[in-house]
């Protein structure tokens, strides 16, 4: 459901609608063509009733459209040279605040281009804005309830939005006028622009029985639009409201020759009538298209939110994104573990197997180890024969297996014709078996003289 | 500071914990990876030791090229006194007049736990031999039996028995019920 609701006047008046596709018919039985609502009902409420109504349809609500009061607000055209985009806004910006002061949040539309002075180009610009203040105080009267409105505007938008509809609004100024006791309100619309709004205090009955002074002040709001456009005239007057007297419209007829135009929405939506109250600000809200609506505003309570919430939403995606990324890959790391855990479980058990099989082989199993580490005795005993030269007598030889490696002692003396030849020797057997190919890491350790011989140790490795 | 800027530095500040804490966490898994692999391969390598072993154990026994293993008592002090007869018997059958000493039966650590190889050292001390044609036939024959020399020396006293060639080696035992 959609609610609809004006706060231009002194009280609240709204109505609530149903939205449908195809055709929208009033609570009536009777078939609406081309009104695209269903009204549900229209009310006129305090302000301090609000609260309770807002609550009891909390449910049922889907979106809620809000049109401010008059008096808050500007309708503004401004004659502007034909800039780029970013430059217009500020420019726009500018004569906002030159006009009207700082207070407002404006939102502008491009009406098109006017012929400037030379041959130059320039835009006509409409803004309309609304007192920030009056926009957070609109937006705090939804902060308690569930509902939360959708689209704030002013009074003479959604007017326009309803005249568009009826098909009224044209290159020919129209003046409309809702006068409803105690206040009253003009608008002199002309084709997409709002040209004039004014707030006309209302006399009471008994004071103004002719309802002259009601008239004077509308004459006297006319005059004032033609002094400000002298080219053009209002040729058309739109009466609305319960304050509306035969009177008062024959008066400015007679006064403005203008063609007096009662509002009735009966006559465009048939049925319309059926339901009391009904507000024309309220029904402009009901036709406007949110989509195409230029003048829609959303107060800096609301942006705020609508900033944090959607920062905090993309952050949250994000930060969803890097847990995910993270659990991605920490979950493929802990398989590949798992699957490496299995794996060496596996071979952990085929070795336990093979292990067990070797434990019935132990005695093929010492054959094995016998036979690889036996050293070629025969062949160390026919080296150790050649690498002794004549003249030296080997004293001792002594082949000690320590850690799997075969370490050799040889003692000997060579016995020269004299001590050179001795330590020849010496060095002759040193070299032979350093040569041999069965014994490395030679190292002659001692030598000796005794005399003419010479007595020496060598240490060696087995080379197998 | 506005809200915004809150929640950004706060979701920030969540982004980069969560980063630290996951990185740290694959860092973990993978070291761990890293490590196991590393086991993996070393099994995979003794795998293949085994089966290789498995393999040339199995042609051994179908072959029947394995060691004579010299009869055993149940008593280790006859065990003892029966090595010792042996290794004398052996050693004049080539004409070798020798003094044996057998110490006690322990267990050997030269194998792997795979198997359960005891050993018991010998220690002989050749008085004379008339060649080394002599002592290689002796050292010839004691491959048919499972000894294993350590220290061989002629002439030298690293082997404490008296004797011109002493040999210092190890008789493998198979324990019974193994």
């Amino acid at each position: 459901m959609l609610l609809c609701m004006d706060f231009s006047g002194e009280k609240v008046n709204l109505i609530c609608v149903q939205t449908k596709k195809i055709n929208l018919r009033p609570i009536s039985t009777t078939v609406v063509t081309s009104f695209e609502c269903k009204a549900v009902e229209s009310l006129e409420l305090n302000v301090s009733d609000l609260g309770a109504y807002l609550r009891s349809k909390s449910g049922k609500i889907e979106e809620t459209r809000v049109s401010g009061s008059l008096e808050n607000t500007f309708h503004k055209i401004f004659i502007l040279p034909d800039l780029k985009k970013k430059m217009l806004k500020s420019a726009v910006e500018i004569e906002v605040i030159k006009a009207f002061g700082n207070d407002y949040q404006f939102r502008y539309q491009d009406l098109g281009e006017v012929p400037g002075p030379g041959n130059k180009v320039n835009l006509k610009v409409m803004a309309v804005g609304i007192k920030r203040n009056n926009l957070e105080e609109l937006s705090r009267m939804f902060a308690g309830s569930r509902i939360k409105s959708s689209t704030y505007t002013t009074y003479p938008v959604a007017l326009q939005a309803l005249l568009e509809k009826i098909g009224i609004l044209s290159e020919e100024p129209l003046a409309f006028m809702e006068l409803d006791h105690p206040t009253g309100r003009i608008i002199v619309f002309k084709g997409k622009e709002i040209r004039l709004t004014r707030e006309l205090p209302l006399a009471e009955g008994e004071k103004d029985p002719e309802s002259s002074a009601l008239a004077k002040d509308i004459y006297r709001t006319l005059l004032f639009y033609n002094d400000t456009y002298p080219e053009e005239r209002v040729s058309r007057l739109m009466f609305a409201g319960n304050s509306t007297t035969s009177e008062t419209m024959q008066n400015l007829s007679q006064k403005t020759g203008a063609e007096i135009i009662p509002f009735d929405p009966e006559t465009i939506f048939q049925g319309i009538n059926d339901i009391p109250h009904i507000h024309p600000g309220c029904l402009g809200l009901a036709l406007l298209n949110p989509d195409r609506l230029s003048f829609g505003f959303i107060p800096f309570s609301v942006q705020e939110k609508r900033k944090i919430k959607k920062t905090l939403t993309l952050s949250t995606c994000v930060f969803c994104g890097v847990l995910l990324i993270f659990a991605l890959a920490i979950s493929r790391f802990s398989l590949d573990l798992r699957n490496l855990n299995v794996f060496h479980g596996g071979i952990k058990g085929e070795i336990k197997m093979k292990e067990d099989r070797l434990k019935e082989l132990p005695l093929e199993f010492v054959s094995q180890s016998i036979e690889a580490s036996l050293p070629p005795w025969s062949e160390i005993l026919l080296e150790l024969a050649a690498v002794v030269p004549s003249g030296v007598a080997l004293e001792t030889f002594t082949l000690k297996k320590i850690k799997r490696v075969w370490r050799g002692e040889v003692s000997g003396i060579a016995d020269g014709s004299d001590e050179i030849s001795s330590l020849l020797l010496v060095e002759e057997v040193q070299n032979n078996f350093v040569k041999s190919p069965l014994f490395n890491g030679v190292k002659l350790t001692e030598r000796e003289l005794r005399g003419k011989q010479v007595a020496f140790k060598i240490t060696c490795q087995l080379d197998i | 500071m506005g809200k915004e800027k809150i929640i950004l530095i706060g979701f920030g500040f969540l982004i980069l914990l969560l980063a630290f804490l996951g990185i740290k966490r694959i860092k973990s898994l993978n070291g761990q990876i890293i490590e196991q692999k590393e086991h993996v391969a070393k099994l995979h390598q003794r795998l293949e030791y085994v089966k290789d072993l498995e393999k040339s154990l199995e042609e051994r026994r179908i072959s029947g090229k394995v060691l004579v293993e010299i009869p055993r008592a149940q008593d280790p002090i006859a065990n003892k006194v029966l090595m010792k007869k042996f290794m004398k018997a052996f050693l004049s059958r080539l004409g070798l007049e020798a003094e044996v000493k057998v110490e006690n039966e322990r267990k050997s650590r030269d194998f792997p736990d795979v198997v359960m190889v005891n050993e018991v050292p010998l220690k002989i001390g050749i008085k004379n031999y008339s060649s080394y044609d002599q002592v290689m036939k002796m050292l010839k024959e004691f491959k048919n039996f499972p000894f294993t020399v350590e220290i061989l020396t002629i002439g030298g006293t690293d082997v404490a028995v008296p004797g011109n060639l002493r040999v210092q080696l190890k008789y493998y035992v198979i324990p019974e019920g193994s």
